[in-house]
């Protein structure tokens, strides 16, 4: 019975013309807004090469390091060059590097340019993830090539601004799913309707499936539309668009659930679309969905409580690097975040029904 | 007579306020039952309390001589209910909302496309099938509401004012509906302000005040209350002495 209910909640919902704006125009105008007024800052990101130069502070340091150090980050595309002894931050100055490492014996200080931050820190990771290795090896444990991992949380290689805003903006307005089904709950709530079905078979929970499935199924396939415009329009790349289309679909899952259950708390459609906008924005600020998560100065632990932060970065990632370790988090949280929202939902109607009995 | 519905000392309080108190009424089988009170007496509560919407605070409601909360899954089929809020969406056409709410009790399939059409043929809004709600006047809204309310082929319809603000035409065919429901062995219970209505269909009828039922017969029964020449009085005239001519403004 289920199945006739979802369909005639999607037929409403796409008959709503403010859903058209809102699942296709708005975020179409958005991206390209926000595109191109981040076009400068994120194609000199895009364009830098990391300079960075090292300096022998010891006798003592090995040859043999000074070769696998130049070696391994001419793999990872850093141009590093060597100085001789001098005021290591007069050299980074004069020669715009983003950092400066200086090799003792068995130590090393490394000096970062303030005004190149992010590629600094790319430098910083660069030069940890090879101490770690070197230390590795010295103990006799084969650890293959330095590689920089997509673990380290300030380090992502080079994305657009169209790529970056056309991902992360249809994942935000995959977030504000429930705003497409409030057309349905103030039509259920004005004429009575949520009453009548009191009078028939359907139980709650059902009911409430019925939304929910209804709500990502309208939405869901409504971003992937929206996702192949962003493509046709802007160019964007999605990476891998299935499973990125997979990651949207749970993300509208996830954010459906989490209006229904403030909707089944409130039992009012416009509270019920601000608070959700205003969790959203939230979740959105701290994760990436205005100002890039790679330049924002949110601490990790705050960005990585956000989901948007996860799925943002899981299909940036993959966009321009073809994978992400931040997928699997980005899967788990929508699927804990649907189940837990689910569950408090139907768990409130029942006891909000038991006390108006 | 078969008794299909009773009601046992059916009591609704809001906090202090007691709106329906000790409602103890019984609608046989194959009749149509009026229920007849001023604004705040109490109807659409006991109504609401009947359909299992609101839960009683005390007391309890027998259908089909079983308690009806206690086996409301297997009941809830035979009823059918008819609010007077108008419970169809604009932006789904005609069929498209008998088909929401007759598939909520389970019909599905080719019997489902049956049961829409024949619905909708009862009403006489069959040739308006693809035509969207919004688009409907006040009594194509209406009828389109009965419609919603027996696709699933109820054994007792419940009407609550099921002709307000509609032009004498919509009216009467409703009113000829309900008897035809009502020839064909559908139990009908009945709530309306509009006295010849009742006395028009209701076999039996009740007047509530104050959420108590003040008395019950049929319409000739309780015009015998008031006076013994029944000719020279109206229903309404008995439920204005019954009930008194007191303005009741609730909120």
């Amino acid at each position: 019975m289920i199945r006739y209910l979802i369909k005639n909640n999607i037929k409403l919902m796409a008959r709503n013309p403010i859903n058209i704006l809102l699942l296709l125009v708005f975020p179409l105008i958005v991206i390209a807004v926000l595109s191109s007024a981040f076009e400068d800052l994120m194609k000199s990101y895009e364009e830098s090469d990391i300079t960075a130069g090292y300096m022998i502070g010891d006798d003592k340091v090995p040859e043999g390091m000074i070769e696998a150090f130049t070696g391994t980050a001419k793999d990872n595309e850093i141009s590093v060059y060597e100085y001789s002894k001098a005021d290591p931050e007069e050299i980074l100055r004069k020669n715009e590097l983003c950092g400066l490492v200086v090799f003792n014996e068995d130590s090393y200080t490394l000096y970062r340019n303030d005004e190149k931050k992010e590629f600094a820190k790319v430098f910083e990771y660069f030069v940890n993830a090879f101490y770690e290795n070197m230390s590795a090896g010295m103990m006799g444990i084969d650890t293959g090539a330095v590689k920089l991992q997509a673990e380290h949380p300030d380090y992502l290689p080079a994305i657009d601004s169209a790529d970056y805003y056309g991902i992360i903006e249809v994942v935000y307005f995959a977030w504000n799913a429930i705003i497409c089904g409030a057309g349905i709950f103030i039509s259920e709530k004005n004429n009575g309707i949520y009453k009548k079905f009191k009078v028939t078979s359907i139980s709650e929970s059902k009911l409430f499936l019925g939304k929910l499935i209804s709500v990502a199924a309208a939405v869901g396939p409504g971003m992937f539309l929206t996702g192949i415009l962003t493509t046709l329009l802007f160019g964007v790349h999605w990476g891998k668009p299935l499973l990125s289309a997979f990651i949207i679909l749970l993300s509208t899952l996830a954010a459906t659930a989490l209006g229904l259950m403030v909707y089944y708390i409130c039992d009012n459609a416009v509270a019920t679309i601000i608070l959700v906008f205003t969790i959203v924005w939230f979740m959105g600020f701290y994760g990436g969905s205005f100002e890039t998560y790679m330049f924002s100065s949110h601490p990790q632990s705050v960005k990585l409580l956000s989901p948007v932060y996860h799925v943002n970065r899981a299909l940036a990632e993959l966009s321009c690097m073809g994978h992400s370790d931040y997928v699997s988090s980005a899967v788990l949280y929508c699927i804990v975040l649907t189940i837990v929202c689910s569950v408090l939902a139907v768990t409130v109607n029942s006891i909000k029904r038991r006390g108006r009995a | 007579m078969e008794t299909v519905l009773k009601t046992r000392d059916l009591t609704r309080k809001y906090d202090s306020r007691v709106v329906v108190d000790n409602l103890n009424i019984e609608i046989r089988k194959g009749e149509v039952f009026g229920l007849l009170g001023p604004n705040g007496a109490g109807k659409s509560t006991t109504m609401n309390m009947i359909c299992g919407i609101v839960a009683p605070t005390l007391g309890n409601v027998e259908f089909m001589g079983k308690d009806f909360r206690k086996n409301r899954k297997e009941l809830i089929d035979k009823l059918g209910y008819i609010p007077q809020d108008l419970a169809i969406h604009g932006n789904l056409k005609a069929w498209e909302n008998v088909e929401l709410f007759t598939s909520l009790y389970g019909i599905k399939g080719a019997e489902l496309k049956k049961r829409i059409d024949e619905s909708l043929e009862y009403v006489g809004l069959l040739d308006r099938r693809g035509d969207y709600a919004k688009n409907f006047s006040g009594g194509m809204k209406r009828r389109l509401n009965i419609a919603c309310a027996i696709g699933h082929h109820p054994d007792l319809l419940i009407f609550d004012e099921p002709t307000v603000g509609i032009d004498p035409q919509s009216r009467n065919f409703i009113l000829e509906k309900i008897r035809e429901s009502n020839a064909s062995g559908t139990t009908v219970i009945y709530t309306s302000h509009y006295m010849e209505e009742v006395e028009a269909i209701c076999t039996r009828i009740a007047i509530m005040d104050n959420g108590k039922v003040i008395a019950t017969g049929s319409s000739e029964e309780l015009k015998k209350t008031v006076t013994d020449d029944t000719s020279s009085i109206t229903l309404e005239e008995v439920f204005l002495t019954l009930t008194g001519k007191k303005l009741r403004d609730y909120a």
